[in-house]
């Protein structure tokens, strides 16, 4: 078993956010700052590798017609655990993603790597596809968590980069600016993507 | 057929019950850790050095009080005591939504206020403005402004620069946000002093001589003002709650010849409430009044401070509730200012109530 | 709250998609034709409010009753599923055309953080029954209203002349920024 290819499979080749565009609600709302970004990838790992395991290893005894509803049940309590967890050990953060913690359960992300991946396959390489594809979803919340803060509040992870002089372009932050921060991403990495086959 | 469903819910059901019970075994590991934090967040010994230097826990309140403050003040929350590491009361942490709404909701926040009458602290409980814009009412320098100043008056916010200490700067383009900020201070401010300040006298004390003297201009003749007995204003404070104080006023021969009745308006303005002081005869007519806290449009809404707009109240009573009009033609009508409708109606309704309050109380 | 600024608020104010960031996906999937996502609203419309009251009578009834508010995203989360069930089994008897239409994006709904997403806030918001009902129908009237002129917009796009790069998703991102920022507008809208 290629774990290794695996592993990077979900941090780059079907990346969550960028090539699958999975996961869209909490990656344009929670990426105010590079921390909040990096904070709901965590919390989105630690559920999808939880969910991952426990399907995986109970995919034989779940019946076919309900596997829907019971991949949502067993999601949905990795989802509470997680919020019971943070809003105890991390309330800043906890405070800080909001309505995002629940709403972990309808990400589409954790649902289809249940229906496609983990329910077809062994435990460990379940768990590393959950891991891989966990941390693409990080790295590109991240990513444009970092991009928005700069540009929308002169910081990265609460460190101020410019003087009292920089003006930074508040609408960043704003709704407006998660769209189209991700959407010129997006076509950035397409354009790299591009390069590269051709 | 049936049996199939039957099965199949049966185990959807099986699942589930475990999962309730693998939460309820998750909940019984954090539920105390949580409560912990919440708590801390509000009512952690840090936080008694936020709001007063020197602070090191709370202590409550007695209830009947607290259940008192809550009854006659709608944005009241919570009050508590502050006391330093020897158990000596330094003051008293008051919390409190906002009287205005902020650009994004009401905000709330805990007051720190010393037995000297100053507030020496404060923090935000809850926030909803825009960051970046509102949002910088948590700047030090904004909230510097509040501090070390004496909770005995009412705070305006103006946008140049300050000239009195009850004034204050708003945030360039977040005025909203700033006067939200600074109605809940005063609402903290009033419920101290009504409540925990036993210097004062059941209103606002700003017994500096120069307001006294203003006072008493408002009423022809007279030479003094005292406050009214602490009974009638607790009476009135419980009934109306847009009334702040009540003053008698004195001729030489020392003969009661008026009221002097310090209100907020009812009707909100453009910007915020309009408080007054509105001088009243003993027959129950407007003889004068003066604009106590403002925080309207410079040129427009501020045009109610004119004389020829506050002319119109002169010889009011409470036979009739005065009704602001944009062309007034009978007794019991004023005209509103052109442009400034919200202030011309919130002044008038602070007159209405000054008229109320003389009629159900001093008649 | 007035009930009317509560429904101008989460129909415009405070929109579901465009400032709230809830049901990205259906809004980014769906929107490719007008029609589509008329009907896609609709049924959006009848799940969201149909649920919002159901998990609002839950959290009363049962979970606050008897203690156990951590059984709430479980308890809701199946409700939901529950109820896209129904929708389906009706929709498929009454109107076969839309069912055929909607394809795959109407089990989606269950996933549509816009559901779930509603009605947690209608339980924080501490609303009750006809607030959470005014509540509902605003924000799934906001919705369709995002999505509907969002397919619009992309029914234009189709036929312009869009750089290679851009194409398809980012370009779609853009744009809805754009109508974000518009949507902007309404903050403050004080009622």
């Amino acid at each position: 078993m290629n774990y290794v290819k695996i592993f990077r499979n979900g941090l780059i080749d079907e990346n969550p956010t960028f090539v699958q565009l999975l996961g869209m609600c909490p990656t344009l709302a929670v990426t105010t700052s590079a921390i909040n970004g990096i904070g709901m990838g965590v919390a989105t790992t630690v559920v999808l590798i939880g969910s991952n395991l426990a399907i995986s290893s109970l995919r034989k005894v779940i019946p076919d017609k309900i596997r829907i509803p019971a991949f949502v049940v067993i999601i949905a309590t990795f989802v509470t655990i997680i919020d019971m967890f943070m809003n105890a050990y991390a309330y800043d953060l906890y405070k800080a993603l909001g309505l995002f913690i629940p709403l972990i359960v309808v990400n589409c992300l954790i649902l289809g790597r249940a229906e496609a991946y983990a329910s077809k396959n062994a435990v460990l390489p379940s768990m590393v596809d959950g891991v891989g594809m966990g941390l693409g979803f990080t790295l590109a919340l991240t990513l444009l968590g970092s991009v928005r803060e700069i540009l929308g509040a002169g910081s990265i992870f609460g460190f101020h980069l410019f003087g009292e002089a920089f003006k930074p372009a508040l609408v960043m932050i704003l709704p407006p600016g998660a769209f189209i921060i991700l959407g010129l991403l997006i076509a950035g990495i397409n354009v790299i993507s591009r390069k590269k086959t051709v | 057929m049936k049996n199939e469903a039957l099965r199949l819910g049966l185990t959807l059901f099986l699942i589930t019950s475990i999962a309730a019970g693998i939460l309820a075994f998750s909940n019984n590991l954090t539920a105390d850790k949580i409560k912990e934090v919440e708590e801390a967040a509000s009512k952690g010994g840090d936080v008694a050095g936020e709001l007063i230097p020197g602070g090191a826990k709370f202590e409550a309140v007695e209830s009947d009080m607290v259940e008192k403050i809550l009854s006659e003040n709608e944005q009241f929350t919570d009050a508590v005591k502050i006391l330093d590491g020897s158990d000596n009361l330094l003051g008293y942490g008051i919390r409190t939504f906002s009287t205005s709404k902020g650009y994004g909701g009401d905000m709330e926040l805990f007051v720190g206020i010393t037995t000297n009458h100053e507030i020496a602290g404060l923090k935000i409980l809850l926030l909803q403005e825009t960051p970046g814009l509102g949002s910088n009412v948590e700047n030090d320098s904004f909230q510097e402004q509040f501090i070390g100043k004496k909770a005995d008056a009412m705070f305006s916010v103006i946008k140049t620069t300050p000239e009195a200490e009850s004034e204050i700067s708003a945030i360039a383009g977040a005025t909203i946000s700033s006067l939200s900020f600074t109605s809940a201070i005063n609402n903290a401010v009033l419920v101290y002093d009504t409540y925990f300040n036993e210097e004062s006298s059941g209103g606002l004390i700003e017994e500096s001589d120069d307001v006294n003297l203003d006072e008493t201009a408002l009423i022809p003749r007279s030479s003094k003002l005292e406050p009214a007995e602490d009974e009638l204003i607790s009476l009135i404070a419980s009934e109306n709650s847009q009334f702040v104080n009540l003053k008698k006023a004195y001729n030489d021969s020392n003969e009661l010849i008026g009221y002097v009745i310090r209100t907020w308006s009812t009707i909100e303005g453009f910007y915020d409430h309009i408080e007054l002081n509105v001088g009243l005869n003993l027959n129950g007519e407007v003889v004068g009044m003066t604009v106590i806290t403002i925080s309207e449009t410079p040129g427009l809404g501020t045009s109610v401070e004119n004389a020829d707009f506050q002319d119109q109240f002169i010889g009011k009573d409470s036979s009739a509730e005065i009704k602001p009009v944009e062309s007034a033609t009978t007794e019991d009508e004023i005209n509103t200012i052109t442009g400034a409708t919200l202030s011309s109606a919130s002044f008038t309704s602070a007159i209405n109530n000054a008229l109320t309050i003389y009629r159900d109380y001093l008649q | 709250m007035g009930l009317f600024s509560i429904f101008i608020g989460a129909a415009l104010v405070n929109n579901y998609v465009l400032s709230r960031f809830l049901g990205i996906c259906p809004f980014l999937g769906v929107s490719t034709k007008v029609a589509t996502s008329l009907g896609m609203g609709i049924a959006v419309t009848f799940v969201m409010t149909l649920a919002s009251i159901i998990t609002h009578l839950v959290q009363v009834a049962v979970l606050e009753n008897f203690g156990i508010e951590y059984l709430q995203t479980i308890a809701f989360i199946l409700i939901i599923a529950a109820l896209v069930q129904f929708v389906e089994m009706f929709l498929k008897k009454s109107s076969p055309s839309l069912y055929e239409a909607l394809g795959v994006y109407l089990p989606l709904i269950t996933t549509n953080c816009a559901v779930l997403g509603l009605a947690i806030i209608n339980v924080t918001e501490g609303f009750g029954i006809i607030e959470t009902i005014v509540n509902s129908l605003g924000a799934a009237i906001g919705f369709t209203i995002a999505i509907v002129l969002f397919a619009g917009i992309r029914e234009r796009l189709e036929t312009a002349d869009v750089p290679e790069p851009l194409k398809g998703f980012p370009i779609a991102l853009i744009t809805a920024g754009l109508m974000s920022i518009a949507f902007l507008g309404f903050a403050g809208l004080a009622l």
